[in-house]
């Protein structure tokens, strides 16, 4: 019976003027499940290699892309208004309200699939509630909004129905 | 990602790791007194929740109660935020391990959480919704006038972002036994910090930053102090007090810091002697 690996490496580095970078490299492997019971040495190895393949992934696309963030954008100052750009699977931290994460939507879905009632397409229909605007035009802080109101939610602090109804409790 | 969540954890469950993050508690903590902050972030000595600070933890959960509803668009009334605070009253004693003399001073607290948020609602004016409601940010610090990562992540818990004329008011709730002079070099580490995680969340400039205090004197009141955008220097500042302590961190270096603040230290009965 075949065991299965997950193993994911995430990296976030600071960029001037505000900025960060994020990457993140996640990957699913088969292995023979008679290395934890025969072969633990060789189970580990595995996972070591995996592991060192995702980190070595996620520095070598950090590296690739803040050389290109940093020569488009030079001379941070405190007073200004940064512009950002999505490249690859990395997060550039910014556009005007900086895009949400993969990692925070994903938070955010899988608090939603945590509380009864609320799918998909009533998350969908939340954040347009609360944006203006479809989950994936929110913006990093919106992101975070989101998930703290799905926590409220989760832990009963605020009602599923008001939130999505936006009636009198 | 852009704006880290924590996942699972709260800040209080973190506490543990002085390198995790900075967060502006932990800088004012050692503004103060590095032996103070030594105690209680590295040596973990917590003393008991006082009253006072549990009336604050009370109120802010009323408050967040109200605007977490405005959010999505529900008014309460202060009487409903009430029923919540009540409702929820268990749950934040077990939180923080509180216990009360009397049933009669737990009352009493509980009825001076209620007032002071429902004089806040019956004071408060007609504002936009909210953008966020007690939100955790986390960023990288990285200084924006060097580019110079500083290795470590600043982590705030913001109590409200509401929206203004020219952008974004970065909110701060506080109790307070009575009013205080407007200076804003008392509030200068939170309202940069906060400045610093709102501007790398967003790449936008705040347009404001509010302290927002419910006075609990006899009648209580709420007053307003609003602070203009930080400027470079503060911001010059900000960085120049986060090296300081990063500093006094890789040396473990914590010197005794005696003076006025002793008077309101948590420990002042002699622990410090020992530290």
């Amino acid at each position: 019976m075949p065991l299965k690996l997950n193993v994911g490496v995430s990296k976030k580095v600071g960029l001037p003027d505000y900025g960060s970078l994020g990457t993140s490299c996640h990957v699913e492997v088969e292995l023979d499940s008679s290395l934890v019971f025969d072969d633990l040495d060789g189970f580990h190895s595995k996972v070591r290699q995996a592991y060192v393949a995702c980190a070595q992934a996620v520095n070598d696309e950090l590296a690739r892309q803040a050389s290109t963030t940093l020569s488009a954008s030079q001379t941070p100052t405190a007073a200004s208004n940064g512009h950002g750009a999505t490249n690859g699977n990395g997060h550039r931290n910014g556009t005007n309200g900086g895009g949400a994460s993969q990692k925070q939507l994903n938070y955010a879905n899988q608090l939603a699939g945590q509380i009864n009632g609320l799918g998909a397409r009533r998350l969908e229909a939340l954040a347009n509630k609360m944006f203006g605007k479809p989950i994936a035009g929110m913006s990093s802080l919106d992101a975070s909004s989101l998930i703290d109101t799905l926590k409220a939610i989760k832990e009963g602090r605020l009602d599923l129905n008001a939130a999505l109804d936006g009636a009198s409790v | 990602m852009i704006c880290t969540v924590i996942e699972g954890n709260d800040v209080q469950e973190r506490s543990a790791a002085v390198d995790a993050y900075i967060s502006p508690s932990r800088l004012n903590t050692w503004l103060k007194c590095p032996v103070a902050f030594k105690l209680r972030y590295i040596d973990g000595i917590r003393s008991r929740t006082t009253p006072s600070l549990f009336l604050g933890k009370a109120v802010h959960a009323g408050l967040e109660c109200f605007y977490r509803h405005r959010q999505v668009g529900v008014s309460l009334q202060p009487s409903d935020v009430t029923q919540r605070l009540d409702a929820c009253w268990e749950a934040l004693l077990v939180e923080d391990n509180m216990t009360f003399a009397t049933t009669d001073d737990e009352n009493k607290l509980k009825q001076q959480a209620a007032v002071l948020v429902a004089t806040y609602l019956d004071q408060l004016s007609d504002e936009p919704d909210p953008m966020a409601v007690e939100t955790t940010l986390e960023e990288p610090l990285v200084d924006p006038f060097t580019g110079e990562d500083l290795g470590i992540p600043l982590l705030g818990v913001v109590d409200l972002i509401v929206p203004g004329d020219d952008g974004a008011i970065v909110v701060d709730f506080k109790t307070a036994a009575k009013s205080g002079p407007p200076t804003e070099k008392v509030h200068e580490v939170q309202l940069s910090a906060y400045s610093y995680l709102y501007r790398a969340t967003t790449r936008q400039l705040e347009s404001g930053l509010q302290i927002r205090s419910l006075i609990k004197t006899k009648t209580p009141k709420i007053e307003y102090r609003e602070y203009p955008t930080r400027t470079e220097s503060q911001l010059r500042r900000f960085f120049q007090i986060v090296r300081a302590y990063l500093d006094d961190l890789d040396r473990g270096r914590f010197v005794h810091r005696p003076g006025f603040g002793c008077t309101m230290c948590e420990f002042s009965d002699g622990t410090c002697d020992d530290a």
